[in-house]
C-alpha cells in the first residue's frame, strides 16, 4: 500500500491552515470573477442576447478586423500607448518623489497638509475637472497664459494644439492622481524599520544619504509592484479624461483606443467589437506584465508577486 | 557647518515646493468649493474663481433635506461598514499564505496567478450581471460586497509588505510551537499597520466611490447607494438629451441640474472620506504613530 | 477606481450585442388578429402586464413624499378599474441614467412585457427578434383618436417604427413641429444699437459685426461676440449651426429628395461648402469665439449668462436654459426669436426630422399584447385636451406643480403619447385667452397656468420669465406658426432606423465630417478640401449608406 513519507505529512499539516485561509477568498473570485468569464466568446460572436452565448452565430475574428479596417486605426493604437506610456512613467516618478521630499520635511504638521491636500483632486471628476481646465488653459483669458504673456511669449491654445495635446494630459493626469499615489509610497517608508536610520546617523550618513541608501531601497518593493502592475495600461490612456478635454481639432493626437470603441461600439450598440478589444486589451496587458515578471524573476531573482 | 547651511537651505526650497504644488491641487478644490456656495446665475455665468459670488448655502440645504438623499446616504454607510470588513478579511487572509515562498506553501506561484489573472481579464458586464443574478443577490447589499470582496490589488500590496518583515520572527514563533493563525494575527498584521491603513482608506474609497454596480444591481433608487444615488444629478445637462423633451421635462431636469447644486454634491458625499482621513494618515505618515513598527 | 464613464466603459467593454444588420433568422409571420367586438372591453379577472420605468426629477420628488406612488396613483387605478390592467414593474431608474439600464437589460435579455426604448436599442430588438411583429394588432385595436393622432403626426412616428413594412414598436409621438430652428437675438442690444432683426445672412454678418465692435451692453469694454457656437456645430439644439446652414439650403445629417425622387445625403451638398465658407469667414473675422472648439453647451451658456453672447441659433426650449440663467443676471437681458435669415434669395425652410422620442416594444413572449394598445389608447384618451371627450384633469395634473395630489400627473402614464402639435396649440389658446380673457379659451388648465405664469412675469417677477418667452404671444412658436403657414418647413427624407452600414460606417463618418469642418471653420484647411471631404466620404461607406436608404425608401 501506498503510503505517505512522514515529511510529507508533517509538511502538509504545516501547510493545511494556509490552503484553508486562502479557500475563502478562492470561492469568490471563482463565482464573480472566473465562471463570468464564459463572455469572452461574445468577441466571437454576432451576438444575439435572446439567443445566449452558446448560440449566437460564430463569426471568428470578424470583430478585431472591423476595429483593425477602420481610418485611423493604427493612428489611434499608437496615441494611446504614446499617452499611457508617459502616464506610466509619470505616475511612478512623480508620487515616489515627491513622497521622498516630503518624508524630508521635518515638521510632522507640515507633511500632514501638504499630503492632505495634494490628495484631494483625485476626488474631483473629470467632468468638473475639464470646465476648470478649458478656463485656466484658455489662450485670452486664463491664468497660464497669463503668465506665458507675462515671460513675452506668445499665448499657446494647449486644448486645441495638436502637438502639445497629449502633454496637457499627460500633465493633468499626474496633477489629479499624484496626490493619491503618494499614500502607498508613503506606508512603504512608514514601514521601513526605523533602526535602520539610527544605525546609519551614527554612521555619519545625513538625511540626503539616508534617502538615498535607506528609503529609496525599502520602497524598492512596492514601487516594483506598482510598476509592473501599471504595465497593464498599456492600453488605457485614460477614457474620462479624453472624453472630456479632447475636440476634433485634436483627434490625430488625442483620440485614444477607449474613446474609439466608445464611438463605434456604445453608441451604435456594436457591444460585439467592444468585447473584441477588450480581449484583445487583455492580451496585451498579459505579454507586457509577464513579460516583466520574467524579466525580473530571470534577471533580478525578484518575483514581483 | 556648510553641510548644515546646504540643509537648510534644501529645506527652505523643499518647502516652497511642496507648498507650491499643495497650492496648485488646491485651487480646483477651492473652486469647486466657491461655485457650491455662490448663487446658481453666478455659476452658470461662469463667474466664480476663489471666492464665492452672491454667497448662498441654497445648494446644500436643498441636497440635505432631500429623504432620498439620506435614505442613500445610510445605505452607503452600510456599504462602507460591510465592505471595509469583508476586503480587509479576505486581504488579510490570503496575503498571507501568498507571502510564504514556493518551499513553504505548495501551489503558492498558482495560487498568486490564480488571483492576478482575474486583474487582467474578465467577462465583461453582461455575463457578471447574470451571475449575480443567478446567485440571488439582486436588490441585496450583498451584490454590491461579494463581487469584490477579494480585492487582488490588496492582496498583492499587502503580500509584498508581509514578504518584507523579518523572516526570523515568524520562524522561531513556529518553532515555538505557534500556528500560521496566530503568527499571522500577533506578528504579521501588528507590524504591518501602515500598509492595512492604507488598504483601510482604498477600501473605503472604492466602496465610497462605486456607482455603476449600485445602478445595475438595484432595481429602485430607494436601495441605491449615495453615489449611484448622486451620478444621476452629476449628469452633465446634455443638450441632446433636451431636444425630446418637452418644456416641463426640461424645467423639472434645470431644476436640479444646476452647477452650485452638482459641485455641493461633490462636498457633501466627499465629506465621509475627508473625515476619516486623519485618522488613516496618522498610520500611513511615518513617525505620527507612538510605538510604531520595531524591527 | 475612477468614477464616470469609464466605469460603465470597462464593465461594459465585454458587452455582446448584436452586429448591425438584420438577423440571420426571420421571425414567425403574425397570425391575422381578428378585430374585437369592444376595443375598450375590460380583463376580468385582471391581466398583469410588466415593464420598466424612467424616473423624471419630478416623480423622485414625488416618491419622497408617497413612496408607493409608482403602484398607486391615477394612471395605475385608472388601468385596473376601467381596463382590468395591473402594471408590474420590474424596476425603476432615475431617467438620466435610463438608456444605459436598459442597455444591460437588453444584453442580458432580462426583459418586460412592454419596453420602451430609444431608437437604436428598438433596432437591435427588432433584429434579434425580441420585438413582436404589431402590425395587425395595432390595426385591430387602435382607437379612432389613437389613429387620428397619428394623422397629426403624417405618420412619421410610426414610419420610424417599421422594419420592413412591419410595425415593430408602438411611438411615443411628441411632434417633430419642435425640430424647428430658430434665431435667437437680445432685443435690447438691437435696440441698443438702432438694428433690425436680419432677414439675411448677409445682414446677420452685420448685426455680428456690430454687436462684436459697437459695444451693444453699453458697459465699455471689448468683451462680446457676434455668435454663440458649441464645439459639436449640430444637433444640439443649442448655439448649434443647424439654423445657419438651413439659411443656405444646406441640411447637416438630412436626407433630401434630388429631382428624379432619390435621396442624397444633406452633408455632401454643395451647399454645405458655401455655408461652410461663411462660418469660416466669421470666425477669421472675429465674430465666433477664437475657443469655440473646446466649448460644449455648458461653456457657451456662460456667455449667453454672463451677456457676451447676444445672438445663437437654436430650438425652442433654449429660454428654459440657459437663457433663464442670463435674465436672473441680467432683468434687461430681452433674447427674442426671430425666423431663420436667408442667404439664398428664397424664404429658408427649416428641417423636421423623426417625431418619435420613445418605442414601446412588445416583448414577443408577452402574453396579452393587446393590452398594450389599450393602455395607449387609454393614455391618449385622457391625455389629449385639446381632442378627446373623456380627457381629465387628474390626468394631466391639476396644478401642473406635484404640490397637491402628487399622484395625479401624465408621467405616471405607462404608455404614453402626446399631441404632435400641442405646442403650437397651447401658444395660440394661450395669446387668444390673453386677449380676451374668454373662459373658453381656457379650458385646458395648462392655459390658464401659462396666462398665470405669464402675468407674474409682467408684474416683474422675472423666474416667469421662460415660461412667457417660451409660450408667450411673440415666443417661439409664433414663428414656428409660421413656417407653417408660410410652407417654410421641409420633411427629412429618411427618419427610419440606422441601416446596416450607417451603423458599421456612421461613427468613422462623423468624426471625419466634425474633424473636416472644425478645421475649415478655424481656418487650418481651406474650404476647398471640402471636395476632397466628399471623395473621401463616399469612399468610406457613404455611397453603401446612401444606397441602402435608396433601397429602403
Amino acid at each position: 500500500m501506498f503510503k505517505l513519507k512522514p515529511a510529507t505529512m508533517t509538511r502538509f499539516r504545516v501547510q493545511l491552515p494556509m490552503h484553508l485561509m486562502l479557500l475563502p477568498c478562492v470561492i469568490p473570485v471563482l463565482i464573480f470573477s472566473y465562471y463570468p468569464m464564459v463572455g469572452i466568446v461574445i468577441a466571437f460572436e454576432r451576438f444575439f442576447p435572446n439567443r445566449g452565448f452558446f448560440h449566437s452565430p460564430f463569426v471568428g475574428f470578424k470583430n478585431f478586423e472591423y476595429v483593425l479596417n477602420l481610418p485611423n486605426t493604427y493612428q489611434v493604437l499608437w496615441n494611446t500607448v504614446f499617452i499611457s506610456a508617459m502616464k506610466i512613467v509619470a505616475g511612478i516618478v512623480v508620487p515616489v518623489l515627491f513622497s521622498i521630499l516630503l518624508d524630508l520635511v521635518r515638521s510632522s504638521r507640515v507633511r500632514r497638509t501638504v499630503q492632505t491636500i495634494v490628495y484631494m483632486p483625485y476626488f474631483l471628476s473629470w467632468v468638473i475637472l475639464s470646465g476648470i481646465l478649458i478656463d485656466v488653459l484658455s489662450p485670452n483669458s486664463g491664468v497660464v497664459n497669463q503668465l506665458i504673456k507675462m515671460l513675452g511669449m506668445e499665448p499657446v491654445f494647449f486644448l486645441a494644439n495638436e502637438k502639445l495635446f497629449p502633454f496637457v494630459l499627460v500633465v493633468t493626469d499626474t496633477w489629479k492622481n499624484f496626490g493619491y499615489g503618494t499614500v502607498i509610497f508613503l506606508a512603504a517608508i512608514a514601514g521601513i524599520a526605523p533602526s535602520l536610520y539610527e544605525s546609519s546617523w551614527i554612521d555619519g550618513a545625513n538625511r540626503f544619504q539616508q534617502a538615498i541608501h535607506i528609503t529609496l531601497p525599502g520602497m524598492l518593493p512596492i514601487v516594483a509592484l506598482i510598476a509592473t502592475l501599471s504595465l497593464g495600461d498599456v492600453l488605457n490612456a485614460g477614457f474620462d479624461q479624453v472624453f472630456n478635454l479632447y475636440s476634433p481639432v485634436v483627434y490625430r493626437t488625442g483620440d485614444i483606443l477607449d474613446t474609439l470603441v466608445y464611438r463605434v461600439g456604445l453608441l451604435n450598440s456594436q457591444y460585439g467589437v467592444a468585447a473584441a478589444i477588450g480581449l484583445f486589451k487583455s492580451v496585451v496587458s498579459i505579454i507586457f506584465i509577464g513579460t516583466a515578471y520574467w524579466l525580473s524573476g530571470r534577471f533580478l531573482e525578484y518575483r514581483v508577486f | 557647518m556648510e553641510a548644515q547651511q546646504g540643509s537648510r537651505l534644501f529645506d527652505t526650497l523643499n518647502l516652497a515646493f511642496l507648498v507650491f504644488a499643495a497650492a496648485l491641487c488646491l485651487f480646483p478644490i477651492i473652486n469647486v468649493l466657491s461655485v457650491s456656495l455662490s448663487s446658481s446665475s453666478a455659476a452658470a455665468a461662469g463667474q466664480v474663481g476663489i471666492w464665492p459670488v452672491e454667497f448662498s448655502l441654497s445648494s446644500y440645504s436643498y441636497a440635505l433635506t432631500k429623504k432620498s438623499f439620506l435614505t442613500a446616504f445610510v445605505v452607503s454607510l452600510k456599504r462602507v461598514a460591510l465592505g471595509i470588513g469583508v476586503n480587509m478579511l479576505l486581504t488579510i487572509l490570503a496575503a498571507y499564505p501568498l507571502s510564504k515562498t514556493k518551499r513553504e506553501l505548495w501551489g503558492r506561484n498558482l495560487y498568486a496567478w490564480f488571483f492576478f489573472f482575474t486583474m487582467i481579464f474578465n467577462g465583461g458586464l453582461i455575463p457578471w450581471y447574470m451571475v449575480i443574478k443567478q446567485v440571488g443577490l439582486i436588490d441585496n447589499i450583498l451584490a454590491l460586497i461579494l463581487p469584490t470582496a477579494v480585492q487582488v490589488f490588496f492582496v498583492l500590496v499587502l503580500m509584498n509588505f508581509f514578504r518584507q518583515l523579518p523572516k526570523e520572527i515568524s520562524e522561531s514563533a513556529l518553532i515555538d510551537g505557534a500556528g500560521h493563525w496566530s503568527i499571522m494575527w500577533k506578528i504579521h498584521v501588528p507590524l504591518s499597520l501602515p500598509s492595512i491603513a492604507t488598504l483601510v482608506l482604498f477600501s473605503f474609497v472604492f466602496h465610497w466611490n462605486s456607482w455603476f454596480d449600485g445602478l445595475i444591481l438595484m432595481t429602485s433608487p430607494a436601495r441605491y447607494p449615495l453615489q449611484t444615488y448622486m451620478q444621476a444629478i452629476l449628469e452633465v445637462v446634455d443638450p441632446l438629451r433636451l431636444k425630446g423633451m418637452t418644456a416641463e421635462q426640461i424645467a423639472e431636469l434645470m431644476k436640479v441640474s444646476n452647477r452650485t447644486l452638482k459641485s455641493s454634491q461633490i462636498f457633501i458625499a466627499a465629506a465621509p472620506v475627508l473625515a476619516v482621513y486623519p485618522f488613516l494618515q496618522k498610520y500611513f505618515m511615518k513617525g505620527l504613530l507612538l510605538g510604531s513598527v520595531k524591527g | 477606481m475612477k468614477a464616470g464613464l469609464l466605469a460603465v466603459f470597462l464593465f461594459s467593454v465585454a458587452i455582446g450585442m448584436a452586429w448591425a444588420g438584420p438577423a440571420a433568422e426571420e421571425g414567425p409571420a403574425a397570425a391575422p388578429v381578428a378585430a374585437p367586438d369592444d376595443i375598450w372591453a375590460r380583463y376580468d379577472p385582471p391581466v398583469t402586464v410588466t415593464s420598466v420605468f424612467s424616473l423624471s426629477a419630478f416623480i423622485e420628488d414625488a416618491l419622497n413624499q408617497k413612496p408607493d406612488v409608482m403602484e398607486d396613483n391615477v394612471w395605475t387605478r385608472g388601468y385596473r378599474d376601467d381596463l382590468g390592467i395591473e402594471i408590474d414593474l420590474l424596476w425603476t431608474v432615475p431617467s438620466a441614467q435610463y438608456d444605459e439600464k436598459l442597455s444591460i437589460a437588453i444584453a442580458a435579455n432580462d426583459l418586460p412585457d412592454v419596453i420602451p426604448t430609444n431608437a437604436i436599442q428598438f433596432k437591435l430588438l427588432v433584429d434579434s427578434g425580441v420585438a413582436m411583429d404589431i402590425t395587425n394588432l395595432f390595426e385591430a385595436y387602435a382607437s379612432p383618436l389613437t389613429r387620428q393622432m397619428q394623422e397629426l403626426d403624417n405618420q412619421v412616428s410610426i414610419s420610424q417604427a417599421t422594419v420592413d413594412g412591419k410595425l415593430y414598436a408602438l411611438p411615443l409621438i411628441y411632434g417633430n413641429v419642435d425640430n424647428s430652428q430658430l434665431l435667437w437675438i437680445r432685443a435690447d442690444w438691437l435696440e441698443a444699437l438702432d438694428m433690425e432683426a436680419p432677414t439675411t445672412i448677409d445682414e446677420l454678418v452685420q448685426l455680428a459685426e456690430a454687436f462684436v465692435n459697437d459695444d451693444p451692453d453699453g458697459n465699455g469694454e471689448d468683451d462680446t461676440l457676434g455668435l454663440g457656437l458649441v464645439k459639436d456645430l449640430f444637433s444640439t439644439g443649442f448655439a448649434d449651426l443647424n439654423g445657419f446652414f438651413e439659411a443656405f439650403g444646406a441640411y447637416p445629417g438630412g436626407w433630401l429628395e434630388d429631382s428624379s425622387g432619390n435621396l442624397m445625403y444633406g452633408d455632401i451638398q454643395p451647399e454645405m461648402k458655401t455655408a461652410l465658407t461663411k462660418v469660416a469667414e466669421m470666425f477669421e473675422a472675429g465674430l465666433i469665439d477664437q475657443e469655440f472648439v473646446v466649448k460644449d453647451g455648458g461653456k457657451v451658456a456662460e456667455g449667453t449668462t454672463n451677456g457676451n453672447i447676444g445672438t445663437v441659433f437654436g430650438q425652442h426650449w433654449i429660454p428654459f436654459w440657459p437663457l433663464q440663467d442670463g435674465k436672473n443676471r441680467n432683468t434687461n437681458a430681452d433674447w427674442r426669436p426671430f425666423p431663420l435669415p436667408s442667404a439664398t434669395g428664397s424664404p429658408t425652410k427649416t428641417m423636421l426630422g423623426g417625431s418619435a422620442n420613445r418605442y414601446y416594444v412588445l416583448n414577443s413572449e408577452m402574453q396579452n399584447p393587446e393590452a398594450a394598445v389599450k393602455l395607449l389608447n387609454y393614455f391618449i384618451q385622457k391625455y389629449s385636451s385639446l381632442y378627446s371627450p373623456d380627457y381629465e384633469l387628474k390626468y394631466i395634473g391639476s396644478t401642473g406643480t406635484g404640490e397637491t395630489n402628487i399622484d395625479e400627473y401624465w408621467e405616471y402614464g405607462v404608455i404614453q403619447s402626446w399631441q404632435p402639435n400641442e405646442n403650437i396649440v397651447f401658444w395660440d389658446l394661450t395669446k387668444k385667452y390673453l386677449d380676451t380673457g374668454d373662459e373658453q379659451y381656457a379650458e385646458n388648465s395648462l392655459i390658464k397656468q401659462f396666462s398665470v405664469d405669464i402675468g407674474a412675469y409682467h408684474e416683474g417677477e422675472d423666474v416667469y420669465w421662460s415660461t412667457y418667452a417660451w409660450i408667450g404671444p411673440q415666443g417661439p412658436y409664433s414663428v414656428i406658426d409660421g413656417y407653417f403657414k408660410n410652407g417654410q418647413t421641409i420633411q427629412n427624407a429618411y427618419v427610419k432606423a440606422n441601416t446596416p452600414s450607417m451603423t458599421e460606417r456612421g461613427p468613422a463618418l462623423s468624426q471625419l465630417r466634425a474633424e473636416m469642418f472644425t478645421k475649415i471653420i478655424t481656418g487650418a484647411e481651406s474650404p476647398d478640401t471640402f471636395d476632397e471631404y466628399v471623395a473621401t466620404w463616399k469612399r468610406l461607406g457613404g455611397d453603401d449608406i446612401t444606397a441602402e436608404v435608396n433601397a429602403v425608401q
